[in-house]
């Protein structure tokens, strides 16, 4: 068993592979970037050491410093999380020639699967529905308009080294694909440093649903069911939950057992996950396999009772998975949302500051993971997700009701959140019936989100609400200066003062 | 004690008969009675209160003389007033909404990746004027109307703030600065 583990991130991540770790009795390094100095992963970890300036190439993503300080810090695994260097082949390649045990699948696999072109190619051979495109390099705007053309509109450009949404762009006919094509190829060079990018067909109206595989170094593999993730904004997951309210029992099998196989063509072990779109006939085709773990991940952990970090930790040390496939239970429902500071009211965009208030929800069924506390901050350097809200209910209802409930009694000021917006998807009429799809949040919200009471009924609420909350101040402040409670000077300074 | 106020929600009108004791109130909307328990907890950002003997989380957030609430995905802005204050407000003068329609403006703080105009440059509705690089992502600004750009206030590689002007734009056709 590993002693010692390094983890190549930050945020939530960093803070949830650290629990399972400390959990086993497994020591913990940290590291950070200069505005990551007080973050909660570092405060955690048993260890923690800097690895340069806030920018992410010039800290989390520097290999060089990443293995000095495994040197320094004697740690004998790496786990990387997800984003960062997860997915990164030559990262692998240098913890092996340094003798230290990579935490995910061995870099044949990552390389296979981390090219699109390559591991669509791998899948076809496996037995894997793909999605109809083309497979070669695109080396400008002209060759990808007549590369789209023949393929027939919509279709999406995408970077070969991509990945959660970033270098992706959709285009709906021959005047967007210039622009698409340089948009793609311009964050894949600035995301990923590589401006390689692909065309293929755009499904319409698809299911995005995924399959969580494990397999170990002997040879095991077993999936442990679906994940459903078709609530997206912009190719980025909003909402996730397991299992899907779409899939049958004889798909998630012929789902599970594609994943299988092509997790065993290219020798795969450690937690991965195979995703698949899905058209309305419950047809699904190969998207791509991530090699390492999702960041929806505690909703399978969460239906299924398997922590994902300790079986990838185990099957890291070489030991044999020791459960069965036929052991997988789906124990429930559970629903995860994304927390995001960012703003619903204007187009979604990034709100940066201090978390001035912060008190995360608790209660059955439950689960917060995070990498932030009261007075932390939210920069422009990172991913601007606050946490993780995941919920468990015995079935797809009690888990959506307590969602509701969560996240309205999760206290976050400072800084603009999502949560009015996530509360409104979950409370959508569409989604308690389960008929989503990826177009879902795009087509109900065109204009973007503003939160709205509804009928006069629903108003009627909140004015009773506004009507206490007046009185209530009224009597306090009475009690406090009776004299001063009917001022007229008072009069609409602010709601609730005054009488 | 009994208090009547008024509650404005989106425009919406509510006529409230509170009768408020030591632990809760009564609240009356017309035929509808609404009895509330919950400790006030000044400046709370999240309260629960029972509401007819459930309870109910809301968000709560003060916004000057208004009060954001939110529950279950549903967000409102409400101004609870007396008599006389729903007198002496009826004659306020209503606050008009600035046109921005002729000023491009960042959204957000970042760095502008390019500007793709120029002072002089007449631009159709839709026109990309910069892309401005946050989070790393990068965001197309466009032009709202047809326009003419009257001065382009930054440069490439510029840092920016929130709601910083980055290009004033002339929107009647004809004159160009």
């Amino acid at each position: 068993m590993l002693k010692k583990i390094l983890i190549a991130n930050r945020g939530e991540i960093a803070c949830r592979v650290i629990t399972t770790c400390k959990k086993m009795g497994i020591r913990t390094v940290a590291i950070y970037s200069d505005a990551d100095r007080l973050a909660k992963h570092v405060s955690m970890a048993d260890e923690a050491y800097n690895v340069g300036p806030a920018p992410t190439a010039e800290s989390y993503l520097r290999i060089d410093r990443i293995l000095e300080v495994i040197a320094e810090s004697g740690a004998d695994g790496v786990h990387p999380g997800y984003g960062f260097l997860s997915e990164n082949a030559e990262f692998s390649r240098r913890l092996a020639d340094a003798g230290v045990t990579f935490i995910g699948p061995d870099e044949k696999a990552v390389a296979a699967m981390g090219d699109k072109i390559t591991s669509k190619r791998l899948a076809d051979e496996a037995g894997v529905s793909t999605v109809p495109g083309y497979d070669g390099i695109i080396a400008d705007a002209d060759e990808a308009a007549r590369i789209a053309a023949d393929i027939g509109y919509p279709v999406m450009v995408k970077a070969t080294a991509g990945g959660g949404g970033k270098g992706m762009r959709v285009v709906f006919d021959a005047s967007g694909i210039a622009e698409g094509f340089r948009a793609a190829s311009s964050e894949a060079l600035s995301g990923f440093g590589d401006d390689r990018v692909f065309i293929e067909k755009f499904i319409v109206e698809p299911r995005h649903i995924e399959i969580q595989v494990l397999a170990d170094k002997q040879g095991n593999t077993i999936y442990l069911n679906e994940r459903e993730c078709s609530l997206q904004r912009r190719h980025q997951k909003v909402i996730e939950e397991a299992p899907s309210p779409f899939v049958t029992p004889e798909v998630r099998r012929a789902m599970g057992e594609q994943a299988v196989r092509l997790a065993q063509a290219v020798e795969y072990h450690s937690a991965g996950t195979v995703e698949f779109i899905m058209d309305a006939d419950r047809n699904f085709y190969f998207l791509e396999m991530n090699t390492r773990l999702q960041v929806e991940h505690p909703v399978t952990e969460m239906t299924t009772g398997i922590d994902l970090v300790e079986q990838m930790i185990r099957v890291a040390s070489g030991e044999s998975l020791t459960i069965t496939q036929e052991q997988v239970p789906i124990n429930g429902w559970s629903i995860e949302a994304r927390v995001y500071a960012e703003d619903p009211a204007r187009g979604f965009l990034p709100s940066i500051g201090r978390l001035t208030d912060y008190r995360e929800p608790a209660g059955e069924g439950i689960r917060v993971d995070s990498g932030t506390f009261e007075g932390g901050e939210v920069s422009i350097y990172y991913d601007p997700m606050i946490a993780k809200l995941i919920v468990w209910g015995e079935n797809r209802e009690q888990a959506r009701e307590r969602m509701m409930e969560a996240l309205d009694s999760f206290d976050i000021r400072g800084v603009t959140t999502n949560m009015v917006f996530l509360n409104a998807l979950i409370s959508h009429p569409a989604f308690a019936s389960g008929d989503i799809s990826t177009g879902f949040i795009g087509e109900e919200y065109p204009d973007g989100f503003v939160g709205n009471a509804g009928s006069r009924e629903q108003q009627e609420l909140f004015a009773a609400i506004a009507g206490y909350l007046r009185a209530e101040e009224r009597l306090r402040a009475a009690n406090v200066h009776p004299s001063d409670a009917d001022s007229p000077w008072k009069i609409l300074k602010r709601a609730g003062s005054g009488n | 004690m009994k208090l009547d106020y008024y509650v404005t929600i989106d425009g919406e009108h509510f006529d409230l008969e509170v009768d408020a004791g030591p632990t809760g109130a009564t609240i009356k909307i017309g035929d509808t009675v609404y009895e509330i328990e919950g400790a006030y907890r000044a400046g709370a950002g999240v309260q629960t209160f029972q509401v007819n003997g459930k309870p109910m989380c809301f968000q709560i957030e003060q916004q000057k003389d208004q009060l954001m609430l939110s529950r279950h995905g549903r967000q409102v802005r409400t101004r609870a007033m007396n008599q006389r204050e729903h007198k002496l407000y009826d004659l306020m003068p209503e606050k008009v909404e600035a046109d921005t329609s002729s000023m491009v403006i960042s959204p957000m703080p970042g760095k502008v990746l390019s500007v793709y105009v120029k002072a002089g440059d007449k631009l159709d509705a839709g026109a990309e004027v910069c892309v401005l690089e946050a989070m790393k992502m990068e965001n197309v600004l466009y032009a709202e109307k047809e326009c003419v750009v009257q001065e382009v206030l930054v440069s490439d590689g510029d840092t920016v703030e929130a709601d910083q002007l980055l290009v004033q734009l002339e929107v009647n056709t004809g004159e160009s600065a």
